[in-house]
């Protein structure tokens, strides 16, 4: 069941600017949606539609099966009959309020009782792994236990989803790979249904059930991580996601079963691409492949009879795990990743295959 | 807005649900915040624009006959073509002139001691220099006639005694006296305009012309002060359109020597007989025209430039040396002061105590009988004061309740449209001269049941006049504030309304208590806008110590100006005092 409908959203800011362009998307029950892109990409707008603290200019959206917001209707709810929970990038900590009262905030609002107010103000502290502290002066806090304030008060209420706009980007990143495996497990946990924004690929990767990749106020692509990785749609998505090597090439020959053919001049070769063809590609036509540089793999090893190259390493920088290299094929520079046990130096000739479901044509 | 058709509104309607139909497109424009907002629009126009307009609208229309009213451009081609009001035109120039050239001198001068330099006794001096800008300039010009009135001044007479003068060497009856009582109180308005660009600015950038071989002085004129040259050109345009409309000075000082200009011939035109309210409204609609473009250039031209950017990082710039004219510094700030401060409430504290006032202080006449009689006996005095208390405590509570609202209606909410004309409408009173906002309310208001109340027509032209102060205060708290912190409040299921209650108002209360001490000092000096509106029993301090000045011995008029200079200055230091408390808490 789809929990959250986001269709068709449009919301402009004066009359020149498109923050949201035409976005439509669902999150089902229970699902941790990720919007992703570069600041200015809309991603944040969405959501505080969504949120009901921006009024799209045009698009429905519905929770639940409840038109929260509907343009063609005039419907706008207000935030607070949404009965949604948020987290800010600020944390939005109450600085004249007690760690306890920023978190029982949202349950008295509902109208609950005392003992009910003080219960669940003590179970989401527990949630949070902030028991004891709740009679702290919420500012005096730490980045991190304020963001776990943040987090118990959105959580306090029962919220019917969960919106995180950017929450972990405040703290150090130590920290940072910790909060998010925790709150990820922590949502699935409590089987919550979350839209979370952020600008950090790694952070998508880790978290989201699913990630949408936006920029300029629309989805460019839409998938589990590993789909998004591996087989990107554009360049965009290709190069935000991951480092890439992004090759111009011209569509050649098809072969049955195993893929396209491109002609990729600047290599002075032919790459057999097994990715990102399924749809009419005229024999001739421009196109964009990628390659992520930990699927090159350097020696020739029997089972990629394609895609054979011959390059020379121009820079090599160990990095611990692994080598980042620039290796020189024809008139390229690829990017290659290599292990980082593997004996490399500058200068020296190497030999280079990709398997070809490694290839991915774009289609920009 | 999207407007939807009603047809269509029911026809979408139906796959909607309950929540749909209970929101409907006018549920959702009449909801708490835009009734807000609409409410508020509807207050500041009946506030504001309907006086201004009343106001406008006179300068247009004679009356030739009883009952009879012509739309014509008559009052203005009248009216200036008297030669009176010719020079007082050329008057009006030339004072604001004076005064804008003079202060930004001085205050950039002092400024430029108390940000950049090493000039000892800074902190003692700084409290010093901005006394004035806590009393007011009326309260100056009272003090200044007590000292260099021709015959009977203070200083006129030591001067004389000392040296044996057979001529009074000081005049204040003149347009010099004018300009001079003028500069010297809005130089702190000039100083506080530069020495916020001045004390953020990154001190690497004098570092530099430092290293490239420039020496303090070059650099200082040559990198420092063009640094600051927006926020100085804001406050010297600024106090030329504010000192354009100043009734207090030139009313006190001008008559004698026949000075008049534009502010003193409306009072007369509205006051003495026979009354010529189109021919004042059409001085006043000029006075507003050049009020309204000074300031105007001031907000798109000159602020938008300003080179000094606020940066997150609190760091202190390093300090100039000037070796041995630091004392040199000290004596131009010490100078200042001596004329600010020193000489007019030192002149006013001792004929204060003097029961009966010949020229100099005499210990055989030692006597608190002036003090006594205007705080106790003397009852046109001890209402004024009363008057004034009232509309300062009350007047400036109302009036901060308005300005919180407003600023919350301004920036909080997400009807932006609404928002920008709330905006615009409380910021235009700024564009009015307080004598001109008390004429249109006196114009608008007296045939009305309105004006048997005058305590009231008094605090909503206060109220009126200097919202936008009040409101300016509380906005850039407000600003500060992450909206971030509401929002997560609605999100939790609080309303607009109880949002700001239990959120914004708050985290707020600094500047609301800034803004109340404000608009409370600003109360207790007014002068410009009661001096029309107030009547006898209704009149403010400042317009009883312009009746007393007129009336009474001098010990009297003193006495009473230090009544209301104590008041103001109670005010200021409280509001210093809560004013540090603001920098801790935040």
């Amino acid at each position: 069941m789809a929990e959250v409908v986001v269709k068709d959203l449009v919301k402009r800011f004066g009359s020149e600017t498109l923050a949201v362009d035409n976005v439509s998307f669902t999150v089902g029950e229970g699902e941790f949606v990720t919007l992703l892109g570069p600041s200015g990409c809309g991603k944040t707008t969405t959501l505080r539609c969504i949120a009901g603290l921006e009024t799209p200019d045009e698009g429905d959206i519905l929770i639940a099966d409840e038109v929260f917001t509907s343009s063609r209707n005039g419907v706008c709810l207000p935030p607070e009959k949404r009965r949604l929970g948020m987290v800010f990038q600020s944390y939005a900590i109450w600085p004249h309020m007690s760690v306890s009262e920023n978190v029982a905030y949202g349950i008295q609002a509902q109208g609950a009782s005392r003992a009910e107010v003080s219960e669940k103000v003590v179970k989401a502290l527990e949630l949070v792994g902030l028991s004891g502290l709740g009679e702290r002066n919420a500012t005096k806090l730490s980045g991190g236990q304020q963001q776990r304030v943040s987090l118990a008060r959105a959580l306090a209420y029962n919220p019917r989803v969960l919106l995180f706009d950017e929450p972990l980007s405040n703290l150090d990143a130590k920290l940072r790979e910790r909060m998010r495996v925790e709150l990820a497990n922590l949502i699935k946990e409590l089987k919550l249904t979350a839209i979370y924004v952020t600008h950090d690929q790694a952070e998508a990767m880790v978290m989201s059930d699913r990630i949408i990749v936006m920029k300029d106020g629309r989805i460019q692509q839409e998938g589990d991580p590993h789909a998004t990785y591996n087989e990107p749609v554009n360049s965009f998505v290709a190069d935000f996601i991951g480092v890439t090597n992004i090759l111009e090439g011209k569509a050649g020959e098809r072969e049955n079963g195993k893929g396209l053919w491109v002609d990729v001049p600047s290599l002075q070769s032919k790459i057999l691409c097994a990715k990102g063809i399924d749809r009419d590609i005229a024999a001739g036509s421009d196109l964009l492949v990628t390659v992520r540089p930990e699927y090159i793999e350097l020696g020739e090893s029997g089972s990629n009879v394609h895609n054979v190259l011959e390059g020379q390493v121009s820079d090599a920088v160990y990095l611990g795990q692994s080598w980042d290299c620039l290796i020189q094929s024809g008139s390229f520079e690829l990017r290659v990743q290599v292990r980082g046990d593997a004996d490399i130096r500058a200068g020296q000739s190497v030999t280079m295959s990709i398997s070809p479901s490694r290839c991915v044509v774009l289609s920009d | 807005m999207s407007s939807a058709s009603k047809s269509e509104l029911e026809a979408g309607g139906g796959g909607a649900g309950p929540a749909a139909a209970a929101s409907s497109l006018a549920g959702r424009f009449f909801n708490s915040e835009n009734s807000l907002k609409i409410g508020s629009l509807g207050l500041l126009t009946i506030l504001a624009i309907l006086p201004v307009s009343v106001f406008i609208y006179s300068a247009f229309v004679t009356h030739p006959e009883a009952g009879k009213s012509i739309f014509t451009f008559t009052n203005f081609t009248k009216t200036f073509s008297t030669s009176e009001v010719l020079d007082a035109s050329l008057n009006t120039l030339i004072i604001a002139l004076g005064t804008s050239v003079f202060s930004c001198l001085v205050g950039v001068s002092l400024a430029w001691f108390h940000a950049r330099t090493d000039m000892p006794f800074r902190r003692t001096l700084e409290a010093l220099t901005l006394i004035p800008f806590f009393l007011s300039s009326f309260l100056g010009a009272v003090a200044w006639w007590a000292l260099a009135a021709p015959r009977t001044g203070i200083l006129n007479r030591w001067m004389i005694d000392l040296f044996g003068l057979s001529a009074p060497p000081f005049n204040i009856y003149s347009m010099t006296g004018i300009v001079m009582v003028m500069a010297l109180f809005y130089t702190p308005y000039m100083y506080l305009f530069t020495i916020g660009s001045l004390n953020r600015m990154d001190p690497a950038l004098e570092e530099s012309a430092r290293v490239c071989g420039t020496g303090v002085l070059r650099t200082a004129l040559r990198v420092t002060i063009p640094l600051s040259t927006p926020a100085m050109l804001s406050g010297a345009v600024i106090i030329f359109v504010v000192s354009m409309g100043v009734f207090g000075v030139p009313s006190l000082l001008g008559p004698i020597a026949r000075i008049s200009t534009l502010s003193t011939i409306i009072y007369t035109k509205m006051e003495e007989y026979p009354l010529d309210i189109g021919g004042a409204a059409a001085l006043g609609s000029v006075l507003m025209v050049f009020t309204a473009l000074g300031l105007f250039i001031q907000r798109k031209i000159i602020a938008p430039r300003s080179y000094v950017t606020v940066t997150g990082k609190g760091y202190r710039p390093s300090r100039v040396s000037l070796g041995p004219w630091k004392y040199v510094a000290l004596a131009i700030n010490c100078f200042y002061v001596l004329l600010a401060v020193i000489l007019p409430l030192g002149a006013l504290l001792l004929a204060s105590f003097n029961r009966a006032w010949l020229g100099g202080f005499r210990w055989s006449q030692l006597s608190i009988y002036n003090w006594a009689y205007v705080l106790f006996e003397y009852e046109y005095a001890v209402r004024a004061t009363k008057n004034s208390l009232i509309l300062g405590l009350v007047g400036g509570l109302i009036t901060v309740v308005l300005c919180t609202f407003l600023s919350m209606v301004i920036l909080r909410g997400r009807n932006k449209k609404l928002s920008g004309a709330v905006d615009y409408l409380s910021t235009l009173p700024i564009g009015v001269p307080g004598l001109i906002m008390g004429m249109a309310f006196l114009i608008t208001w007296i045939k009305t049941p309105l004006y048997a109340l005058p305590m009231l027509l008094l605090m909503m032209a206060y109220m009126t006049r200097y919202l936008p102060y009040g409101l300016r205060t509380i906005s850039s708290v407000l600003q500060s504030l992450s909206s971030e912190l509401e929002e997560s409040a609605r999100i939790c299921g609080s309303s607009f309304v109880s949002t700001i209650r239990k959120i914004t108002v708050p985290l707020l209360r600094p500047g609301i208590f800034a803004a109340y001490l404000m608009l409370f000092i600003m109360f207790i000096r007014e002068l410009p806008v009661s001096v029309l509106l107030a009547t006898e029993d209704s009149a403010p301090m400042a317009v009883a110590l312009y009746i007393l000045q007129e009336n009474e011995a001098l010990g009297v008029v003193a006495a009473f100006a230090l009544v209301q200079t104590a008041l103001l200055l109670l005010g200021t230091i409280v509001f210093r005092k809560l004013g540090s408390l603001e920098e801790l808490s935040v």
